[in-house]
């Protein structure tokens, strides 16, 4: 069995499925919306960040083995901090939450519009501001909103092996890293390109849509990007643009990693920046196995017509060889074979936002 | 005393959520004092900032709280005070 948590425009599911068939969903805030959802590994405790639209930004933790979520307190900006000059700088959204190695037990981080990091140190109970990251020189003059906005953090990497070292991307301004705990922040975009710009090389103001590192080997960083699919190979100092030429592999929002290969990776492309709908309207996850340097198509068992499934950056995970997805139309798709073969979950649910498997 | 009325959305987050009768002086008061007798309730109504959030809507004997970034609205002539949403979309 395999079950998933799902942050969504209704709620929190729980889904679980087998092999072949959807077998159960769980519904916790039927009507609220939730940005993201996940298992922290190391508790197995689940966090539910809440988007509750009149009400405001919520954080919730439903702890292993207990039936009731708990509200805890929401991240919040400092008095006098500023988006901009004469913009006081409010919680907008609570983007992605993420656990802390191993060895840093009480660690949490929470990636947030309108740019903020926050990170707790006592398993959540309060949240502050990562200073250095908000005072980085750049963010002022040159983070900017992209489809939201304000700039946002939508990724966290996180070192098991040296917690001090952070890496996060920012949609605009780019992938960054701190190697001491938060103090100071270093701009890591080289090789990549912001083609809507008037400079394409610019050093910050690229449109990260998401970024992951290589479970197997974590100095391999894969990048969705609004301007194409990159690579690195030496832990974010150089990147290398690996979209496919004369394929659907380019524009999108998520790109999953294998757990054991670092040179294999997938991702479920869209026509472009201006028509944000599968290729031709034809689902199809495209993976490569070689690092980028070639892809294939996967699309057994997904709709090849009249299709606008668009999966978002948190919309697609992996276990092993299955594979979840799941589209802001409400198609829930799972595949237990790498994705030579996709079922529909379901065709009903509400628009998705995040997907992350999870242990029961 | 003033008279206050929630909308019920808000139980589905406080379920103990009921009208209360409030000796306040002003709107700033009254929500301090809903924060106490619930927890966490402030954060729902009000902006970090400490304005009303936007699609929260706060009427003074039927009057609607045009001004939602001053709580400073004295509630000595007020019988009733109104909280509620406005839901939309799908």
């Amino acid at each position: 069995m395999y079950v998933a948590i799902l942050g969504t425009r209704k709620g929190v599911l729980k889904v679980s499925f087998d092999s072949t068939k959807l077998v159960n969903i769980e519904e916790s805030f039927g009507g609220s919306t939730f940005s993201y959802a996940f298992q922290d590994g190391r508790t197995q405790n689940i966090w539910a960040c809440g988007d509750l639209g009149h009400w405001g930004q919520k954080l919730y933790v439903l702890k292993k083995g207990e039936s009731n979520w708990v509200e805890k307190t929401v991240p919040k900006y400092p008095e006098n901090e500023w988006i901009k000059e004469g913009k006081p700088a409010v919680m907008k959204y609570l983007w992605v939450m993420v656990a802390g190695a191993k060895s840093t037990p009480n660690h949490l981080y929470i990636g947030t519009e309108p740019g903020g990091l926050f990170e707790s140190t006592d398993g959540g109970e309060n949240f502050f501001l990562v200073k250095g990251l908000w005072d980085h020189p750049s963010r002022l003059k040159d983070w900017m909103g992209g489809g939201k906005d304000n700039p946002g953090i939508h990724s966290i990497i996180i070192d098991e092996k040296n917690p001090l070292k952070i890496s996060v991307g920012i949609s605009c301004a780019g992938f960054f890293r701190t190697i001491d705990g938060g103090k100071n922040w270093r701009a890591m975009n080289k090789g990549v390109t912001a083609d809507y710009m008037p400079n394409p090389n610019i050093e910050v103001g690229q449109d990260t849509h998401f970024v992951t590192s290589s479970p197997s080997n974590t100095k391999v960083l894969w990048q969705q990007n609004h301007c194409g699919i990159f690579r690195s190979v030496d832990d974010g100092e150089n990147w290398v643009k690996i979209s496919q030429i004369n394929g659907p592999a380019n524009f999108g929002f998520p790109i999953t990693v294998d757990e054991k290969d670092e040179n294999v990776a997938y991702v479920v492309p869209l026509a472009a920046d201006q028509n944000r709908a599968p290729v031709n309207n034809a689902l199809c996850v495209s993976k490569t196995e070689d690092g980028g340097k070639s892809w294939k198509e996967l699309r057994k068992g997904l709709p090849q017509k009249y299709c606008y499934d668009v999966v978002l950056r948190h919309g697609m995970d992996i276990q092993g060889s299955a594979l979840i997805m799941g589209s802001t139309t409400g198609n829930l798709y799972a595949s237990i074979d790498a994705g030579e073969n996709w079922f529909l979950l379901s065709s009903t649910l509400p628009p998705i936002y995040s997907v992350r498997f999870m242990k029961e | 005393m003033v008279q206050v009325n929630f909308t019920s959305h808000l139980e589905t987050f406080f379920p103990t959520l009921k009208p209360q009768n409030l000796m306040v002086d002003n709107l700033k008061e009254l929500m301090e004092k809903l924060n106490e007798l619930y927890p966490g309730l402030i954060s729902y109504l009000l902006e970090d900032n400490g304005d009303i959030r936007k699609h929260v809507n706060v009427f003074l004997d039927g009057v609607l709280i045009e001004n939602k970034s001053n709580l400073n609205v004295s509630l000595k002539e007020v019988s009733e005070v109104f909280i509620l949403q406005a839901l939309s979309g799908g």
